[in-house]
């Protein structure tokens, strides 16, 4: 399949190309769930395998549309609570 | 007026109507009810004009309100023609004028311009096909409303997909892409100034620069309704991301049904 880049140009994404990048994108997430990680990013090695898979599943362009809504979904119940509030972790 | 009178006054007036009574029913006048103190006259003469029940009283009163009905339902109808005819006035007037005249190439390069959509019902989609969620889930939808529509109504409907990214969707890609959505559906695409001008006359928002690199990884950002334009080519209504299946396809019912009522044929 090589580089997104280069997938971008040869064809339109198919139904499996999504398929693939969404559930690499679940269980990357489901792993930084695990490792207590909220910003994507933030986990150092914890999660390499799945990150991998992840980059080489979706493209760069929606890597970035969809690492970005992630934050908030992970922060809404410590916006939630305002004892928790820590603007580091945010 | 009768609490004014009593005893011998009223007797006397009653005396007085009776007799006003019996002459204008010799002249064959029907006159109106009569108090019990008349009884005997109205009865004597009623006894002389009637026909079994048949009285001059239920024939003036058949006729009049023959007559009252007559005028009542003309009116009403003239009334219920001029609604209908101010609704369709609104509906002309408050109809936003979106679509309009393009030419963009199908999947095999070909020329394709409005004139393709007339005598069909449309529903167009702008959108790309490097598009990561919103636009595949848009387009499920409209697989989804094909088919419960063509089942009910036959083969009347065209869906449409025109690109937004000009840059990277040829038409061949297009064509590629489509396959994963309803088999009618026809893929459009032209030069960034065509674009342009399809995405204007659909009030249609779209980010791509005119410079965008053919082999580059980038979103766009564009507007995201469904537009149903009726098979004279004019908007009939646009649906957005929340509107749900079962919702755009009683929509599209309601505008077949009109335009069959109106027309006498569903295209």
């Amino acid at each position: 399949m090589g580089s997104s880049s280069s997938k971008v140009a040869d064809a339109a994404p198919t139904r499996q190309d999504r398929q693939k990048c969404w559930e690499a994108r679940d269980s990357y997430f489901a792993c930084l769930d695990r490792a207590g990680v909220v910003k994507a990013g933030d986990e150092g090695k914890a999660c390499k395998d799945e990150n991998e898979k992840y980059e080489a599943n979706c493209a760069k362009s929606w890597i970035e549309q969809v690492i970005k809504p992630r934050t908030p979904n992970v922060c809404e119940p410590l916006y939630r609570d305002h004892s928790t509030w820590d603007n580091n972790a945010i | 007026m009768s609490s004014l009178l009593t005893g011998p006054a009223l007797r006397a007036q009653c005396r007085r109507r009776a007799f006003h009574t019996t002459f204008f029913r010799s002249q064959k006048h029907p006159s109106p009810p009569q108090k019990s103190s008349t009884r005997g006259y109205s009865q004597f003469s009623r006894d002389r004009a009637s026909v079994g029940v048949f009285t001059p009283k239920s024939a003036a009163l058949f006729v009049a309100v023959g007559v009252g009905l007559f005028f009542y339902f003309r009116h009403e109808k003239a009334k219920l023609l001029e609604q209908r005819e101010q609704e369709r006035a609104a509906k002309q007037y408050g109809r936003p004028k979106v679509g309009g005249p393009f030419t963009l190439a199908t999947p095999t390069g070909e020329p394709f311009t409005e004139k393709g959509l007339l005598g069909r019902w449309s529903l167009v989609y702008f959108g790309f096909t490097n598009c990561p969620d919103i636009c595949p889930a848009e387009l499920d939808k409209m697989t989804e409303v094909m088919n419960v529509v063509e089942k009910e109504h036959g083969s009347i409907f065209q869906p449409v997909f025109i690109s937004v990214d000009p840059a990277r969707d040829t038409p061949s890609r297009i064509g590629q892409y489509l396959t994963d959505f309803h088999k009618s559906f026809i893929g459009l695409v032209g030069s960034y100034e065509s674009t342009k001008a399809v995405c204007k006359a659909y009030r249609v928002y779209f980010s791509t620069p005119p410079n965008a690199d053919p082999n580059g990884d980038y979103l766009v950002d564009h507007s995201i309704f469904v537009y149903l334009m009726d098979p004279e080519g004019q908007f009939v209504e646009a649906f957005g991301q929340a509107v749900d299946t079962p919702e755009v396809i009683s929509k599209i019912h309601d505008a077949v049904g009109e335009w069959t009522k109106e027309h006498g044929k569903k295209t």
